[in-house]
C-alpha cells in the first residue's frame, strides 16, 4: 500500500517539476470551452448536448494527458528502473492512482468551467451526476493507465492512444452522456439506476483485466 | 546465513526471428562471481535484463532458490542489484532525492544518515543536492551503483562496470566486487580482459548460438 | 500466482456478465400499453394512434405541441411535446413518442410518425380480399 502510494508521489513530484501533463491539460481544456463558448453565443441548447460537450471535453483531455505516466517514462529511459524497485502490480497501481487524481482535478476544472460560463449547464440532479462523474473518472484513468502501458511499448506512440481509446472508452463515455442528461433534467436515480451499474461493472473489469494483464505487458 | 542459487536451464532469447542465445545453462551459488563475455551484440546485456526479471525469455526458465525456496519472479525485485548502461534514473531530482524515493517506494527501513553513508561510498556526498540532469556521465554510473546497493541486495549484475569511471571510481568498483557479501553473488557482464580477473569463472555468450553448441 | 488468475478471471466474468445485462437494461423500451407508460414513471416510447376528434393545439411562440394518443386498448393519454409539429402528423398511421408520463400528462422529448406507404397499402388489399 506504502509502495504505492510512494509510486504516485514520485510522480507527483515529478510533474511538479516538468509539468509534463498539466500544461498540455490545462491549455487543452481553455481551448476547448472558450471555442465552444463562442460558438454557442447566446443559443439555447437542449441538456443532451451540454452532457455530451461536456464528456467529449473530458475524454480528449483525458487522451493528451494521462497517456504521459508511461510514454514520459519510456522516453526518458527509465522504465528500467521503476521496473528494479517495485513490482508491477504496485506500478500499475502507483500510475493508476497518479492518473486518478489527475482526472478528478482536470474534471472538477471543466465542470466548473462549465457551470460558470454556461447558465443552462445546470444539474438538478446532484446524486446521480456526483456518482456519474466519480464512476466515469475511475474508469477513464483505469483505461487510459493500461492503453498508455501498451502504447509506450509500441512504436507509433501519438497515433495509437485514440485508436485504442475510443473503442474502450466508448461503453463508458455513453453512460455517463445519459446520466449527466437526466441529472440536468432532474430525473430521480432510479432512472439511471441500469446505467450506474453499467458504469460500477464496466471500472471493476476494467482495473481488474488491467491488474492481470499489465505484467505481461510491463516485461515485454 | 543465506544461500542463493540461481538455477539457469535450457534459457533461449530471440527479438522476433533474430536468435540470441539459445540452450543456456548454468548454475550460481553464495559466494561465487560469474564473468559473462562476448561479442558486441552477443546479449550480455539482454541475459542481464532476463536475469533480473525485467525481460522475459522466450523460452526455458531462469529461478532463484534461497534456503530452499523459490522465490516469485515478482518478488526477485527485492534481492537484485542491478548496474547498466541502459539504467537512466530520473533526471529531474537530485542524486539524494533518487535514493530516498528509491528507497520509499521498495519500502526500505533506511535513514538520511544511511542513504548519506552510500553516497559518500560512491564518492558523490557533495553534490547529492544536485539534480542528476547536471552529473558528468562517470558521476552517473556512481549514482547507479548507489541505487544497486541501496537495499543491500543478495545479487549484484553489473553490466560494463567501470565505463566512464576514473581511478578512484574503479577502485571502488573493485572493492565491491571483491568485497560482496559472502551470502550472495556477482555477475558482470563484460568486454574489458582486466575485468575478467573478477570472476572465479566465464561463459561466453559466443558459444550459445544454436548450431556451435549441440 | 496461479490462483491470482482465477480469481481475477472470475471476477472479471461475472461483471462482464452484469455489465452486458444492464447495458441491454439502459435501451429505452418500446411500449403500447398507455396504463404500464402511467405506472413507471421512467422514460419510455410510447406507441399509439393520434386522438383526430380531440385535434391538436400548436404554440409557435412557446414552441409546444399538444395533442392526445390512444392506445389498442382504448386507453387515451395527453402529450406535450416541446417543438413544433412533425411533418405528415395528420396522415400517421402510427405515432411513438419518447418521454415520460408526469402528473397526469406525457412530456414527449420525440415525436416520430409512421406514415402509410404505398407498399403497404397494398399489403392491406391483398390479405383482405
Amino acid at each position: 500500500m506504502k509502495k504505492i502510494f510512494y509510486i504516485f508521489y514520485k510522480d507527483f513530484s515529478s510533474e511538479l517539476r516538468m509539468r509534463f501533463a498539466l500544461n498540455a491539460l490545462i491549455m487543452f481544456v481553455v481551448v476547448a470551452v472558450s471555442t465552444i463558448l463562442f460558438s454557442l453565443g447566446s443559443e439555447s441548447v437542449a441538456p443532451n448536448v451540454y452532457a455530451g460537450m461536456f464528456w467529449v471535453v473530458v475524454f480528449f483531455s483525458a487522451m493528451s494527458g494521462l497517456s504521459r505516466v508511461f510514454v514520459s517514462e519510456e522516453e526518458r529511459g527509465t522504465t528500467l528502473i521503476l521496473s528494479l524497485i517495485a513490482n508491477p502490480v504496485t506500478v500499475f497501481l502507483g500510475k493508476f492512482l497518479f492518473n486518478l487524481v489527475l482526472i478528478f482535478f482536470i474534471n472538477s476544472v471543466i465542470a466548473l468551467l462549465y457551470m460558470f460560463l454556461f447558465q443552462e449547464f445546470l444539474i438538478q440532479n446532484w446524486n446521480s451526476f456526483l456518482l456519474a462523474y466519480v464512476l466515469g473518472n475511475f474508469g477513464i484513468s483505469a483505461s487510459s493507465t493500461i492503453i498508455a502501458a501498451i502504447i509506450s511499448k509500441a512504436n507509433v506512440k501519438g497515433t495509437l492512444y485514440p485508436v485504442l481509446a475510443f473503442p474502450v472508452l466508448l461503453p463508458l463515455i455513453l453512460m455517463l452522456i445519459e446520466i449527466t442528461k437526466s441529472a440536468m433534467e432532474g430525473n430521480p436515480i432510479s432512472d439511471v439506476e441500469a446505467e450506474l451499474l453499467v458504469l460500477i461493472s464496466y471500472d471493476v473489469v476494467m482495473i481488474t483485466a488491467s491488474i492481470l494483464v499489465f505484467d505481461i505487458i510491463w516485461r515485454d | 546465513m543465506n544461500e542463493i542459487i540461481l538455477r539457469v536451464r535450457e534459457l533461449k532469447k530471440n527479438f522476433n526471428r533474430r536468435l540470441v542465445f539459445d540452450k543456456l545453462n548454468f548454475e550460481v551459488k553464495s559466494g561465487e562471481r560469474l564473468v559473462i563475455t562476448g561479442k558486441n551484440g552477443s546479449g550480455k546485456s539482454t541475459l542481464l535484463k532476463i536475469l533480473a526479471g525485467v525481460l522475459t525469455e522466450s523460452s526455458g526458465s531462469v529461478e532463484y532458490i534461497l534456503n530452499q525456496k523459490k522465490i516469485d519472479r515478482e518478488n526477485i525485485y527485492q534481492i537484485i542489484g542491478l548496474v547498466s548502461p541502459y539504467l537512466v534514473l530520473y533526471d529531474e531530482f537530485s542524486a539524494f532525492e533518487n535514493l530516498s524515493l528509491f528507497a520509499k517506494i521498495r519500502n526500505l527501513k533506511i535513514s538520511d544518515d544511511e542513504i548519506n553513508k552510500i553516497l559518500t561510498r560512491v564518492g558523490l556526498l557533495e553534490r547529492k543536492n544536485d539534480l542528476l540532469r547536471t552529473y558528468s556521465s562517470g558521476m552517473k554510473q556512481r549514482i547507479k551503483y548507489a541505487s544497486a546497493i541501496l537495499h543491500n541486495p543478495l545479487i549484484l549484475l553489473i553490466d560494463e562496470p567501470t565505463s566512464n569511471l576514473d581511478i578512484e571510481g574503479k577502485n571502488f568498483v573493485e572493492d565491491l566486487i571483491l568485497n560482496f557479501r559472502e551470502d550472495g553473488f556477482v555477475i558482470i557482464a563484460t568486454n574489458e580482459s582486466q575485468d575478467f580477473k573478477y570472476g572465479n569463472r566465464i561463459i561466453n555468450l559466443d558459444e550459445y548460438k544454436n548450431n556451435k553448441n549441440k | 500466482m496461479k490462483a491470482r488468475y482465477y480469481i481475477g478471471g472470475t471476477i472479471i466474468l461475472v461483471f462482464l456478465g452484469l455489465l452486458f445485462y444492464n447495458f441491454t437494461r439502459t435501451n429505452i423500451e418500446y411500449e403500447s400499453d398507455f396504463v404500464k407508460v402511467m405506472q413507471t414513471g421512467k422514460t419510455c416510447k410510447a406507441t399509439g394512434v393520434w386522438v383526430k376528434e380531440k385535434s391538436f393545439q400548436e404554440d409557435i411562440q412557446n414552441r409546444t405541441f399538444v395533442f392526445y394518443l390512444r392506445d389498442a386498448n382504448n386507453n387515451e393519454m395527453k402529450v406535450i411535446y416541446r417543438g413544433t409539429k412533425p411533418n405528415n402528423f395528420e396522415i400517421a398511421t402510427n405515432v411513438v413518442v419518447t418521454g415520460k408520463f408526469e402528473n397526469g400528462v406525457f412530456h414527449a422529448t420525440d415525436v416520430l410518425t409512421k406514415c402509410p406507404s404505398k407498399y403497404e397499402g397494398q399489403n392491406v388489399n391483398t390479405s383482405g380480399s
